[in-house]
């Protein structure tokens, strides 16, 4: 007994009904009989000759990575591009998206989070204008076929067996790391390759691919090293103030390992800086990041939700508790991301703040001094 | 088909594991845990248990579980994907309480649309009280989904009650899954008189509405 979406083949995870057995383990995408061959997906082809608009010009390193990428896949083998945050990787693989488009191919850019699906959907639609961009993710199903679709990762299961080029970001983040479901769906909807875009890949994620590395930002200037402060939890309240007044100037994203900590320091905060919260569970997510992109208030309270693929220029970022589970290594490189990614601040402010320096807090430093040593 | 279906099973017992597993998230039962619940630790934890009965219109409405995004979720894979494997969880370790407040009725339930019905294949509320004798008395004459209907006061016109069945001449304990705004419910209770309901689960919003009601804990 097998079930051709997920490729499960655990016994217990099928179920008797109505004569046939149906698949438990990805029944959330809709409910597929065990040993039934899942359909091929039709959608339009088109040959399109298309240019990227950039408003700037791809940097050395950049123009380079996007060639060997180009290359590796026109050889019909599945890539990895590991380079730091902020180095341009959506830019980087515009190259491809070009050139598989040309050729009368599919090509689908597939994200882990619904909110940097309909980002990514508006960044692809100003450096292509003249293309048909469709965003689909909750809220987002009504048209699901366009000339490039930008879809979170649960949706790939619409499309069985569809596109030529499937263009994965953040793959080693919630929920494609450790999915073997999602891991299948993918699979299943790409029949050409797969490229692979990472800032903190797991070492799992680099076997039988081609890795392209880009380690420095388009700016030129090193990642931002963070500073760490080792303080009880009710001073960290305190020196966050602090360092929320010294940076008036400029917006703060905060991040907190918990829904319930962004209560707490959103109640804390509002006595004496406009902010907000965000989380998971808030409805009006979409306003909000509109708001805080308009700068209608200073300081945006987030747990781990923003932690990726979030764009905000000459932002300055605080982690509270940031010895918690929560922050691993990849977690915090990611969140240090966010920051000097602005021409005009191209280094940035950050601050780690926690009980005491755990594992996740000592590697992440390495990591980025290691980043910065191999740009 | 009845043999087909056994030979199927007899086929399945062979190849699959007796190992203990959640019905929810397929988690491995720990080792050392001892229990006759269906559903992990971490997937009670996420449904909320109000477990409540409030005095209204003259009749008693039981709610066992408050209505959030995890039993909505749930239910949606259930109803509208079909994972009929589900069915035990909802009443799961609850059985007692429910045979305690049926005991002396009979069992009626809310009714889905013929269209859903035929779509599922299964209608849900017979299939979680499936080891119990049900009643459907009741059926709905076209096929509008109360979440998605913006006139949810007009469900007089859209539920009625089966011309030609009979009730057995006992007390009525109507069952329904979800309460959202109430009005499914009290149409279901203008129709049949229940001496008691029984909601699976009812919304916050309702919870507090009743919350002027005369209330017990069961």
């Amino acid at each position: 007994m097998k079930c051709f979406r997920c490729q499960n083949q655990d016994p217990y995870l099928f179920y008797f009904d109505q004569g046939v057995y149906y698949c438990r383990k990805c029944i959330m995408f809709s409910r597929i009989d065990a040993n039934t061959p899942v359909k091929k997906v039709t959608l339009k082809r088109k040959t399109i000759s298309i240019q990227p608009h950039l408003k700037y010009e791809l940097t050395p390193k950049q123009k380079e990575a996007s060639t060997k990428v180009c290359q590796f896949l026109q050889e019909g083998k599945d890539v990895f591009l590991y380079a730091c945050t902020g180095a341009g990787k959506t830019e980087i693989t515009l190259e491809s998206i070009c050139l598989y488009l040309s050729k009368g191919k599919k090509v689908c850019f597939s994200i882990s989070r619904r909110q940097v699906v309909l980002e990514i959907k508006e960044r692809l639609q100003k450096i292509f204008p003249t293309l048909q961009i469709v965003a689909v993710a909750q809220g987002y199903t009504d048209i699901w076929d366009g000339d490039l679709i930008v879809c979170t990762m649960h949706q790939l299961y619409r499309y069985p067996y569809a596109f030529d080029l499937l263009i994965l970001d953040e793959v080693d983040a919630f929920p494609y790391i450790g999915n073997d479901v999602l891991k299948e769906i993918a699979n299943a909807s790409c029949i050409g390759q797969k490229l692979y875009l990472s800032a903190t890949p797991d070492p799992s994620l680099l076997k039988n691919v081609e890795i392209v590395t880009l380690f420095q930002r388009p700016h030129g200037h090193p990642l931002l090293i963070p500073k760490v402060i080792c303080l009880p939890v009710f001073l960290q309240f305190m020196v966050l103030l602090y360092y929320l007044k010294k940076w008036k100037n400029k917006q703060s994203l905060i991040f907190v390992p918990t829904i319930q900590d962004t209560h707490i320091l959103h109640f804390f905060l509002s006595f004496f800086i406009s902010n907000k919260a965000i989380h998971s569970q808030i409805t009006q997510k979409d306003q909000i990041i509109e708001d805080f992109h308009q700068k209608k208030f200073q300081c945006l309270i987030s747990t781990t939700l923003l932690e990726r693929g979030i764009t905000i220029p000459d932002v300055c970022v605080l982690v509270f508790k940031g010895n918690h589970s929560v922050f691993n290594v990849s977690s915090l490189i990611q969140i240090f991301g966010r920051v000097g990614r602005s021409f005009l601040d191209p280094i940035g402010k950050g601050v780690i703040l926690c009980d005491t320096q755990n594992e996740s807090i000592k590697n992440c430093i390495k990591q980025l001094k290691q980043m910065n040593a191999d740009a | 088909m009845r043999y087909t279906k056994r030979i199927y099973q007899k086929l399945y017992q062979t190849i699959k594991t007796d190992e203990r597993r959640c019905l929810i998230c397929n988690a491995c039962w720990p080792e050392n845990l001892w229990d006759s619940s269906l559903i992990c630790t971490n997937c009670q934890d996420q449904l909320i248990v109000h477990r409540k009965a409030y005095y209204y219109r003259n009749t008693w409405i039981y709610v066992l579980y408050e209505y959030n995004e995890f039993l909505e979720r749930l239910l949606f894979r259930f109803k509208d994907q079909k994972d009929i494997a589900l069915y035990p969880v909802f009443l799961n370790s609850y059985h007692h309480l429910f045979q305690s407040i049926g005991k002396k009725h009979i069992l009626c339930v809310m009714c889905s649309s013929e269209e859903s019905r035929m779509k599922r294949g299964f209608e849900p509320n017979v299939l979680i009280l499936q080891s119990y004798k049900v009643y459907s008395p009741l059926y709905k004459k076209n096929n509008i989904k109360q979440s998605s209907n913006p006139h949810r006061e007009n469900i007089h016109q859209v539920i009625d009650r089966k011309k030609l069945y009979a009730l057995p001449h006992q007390k009525i304990l109507l069952f329904d899954d979800v309460c959202t705004t109430g009005n499914t419910i009290e149409r279901g209770m203008d129709l049949l008189q229940p001496d008691v309901v029984f909601l699976l689960s009812a919304h916050p919003l309702w919870i507090e509405r009743m919350s002027m009601e005369k209330q017990k804990r069961f």
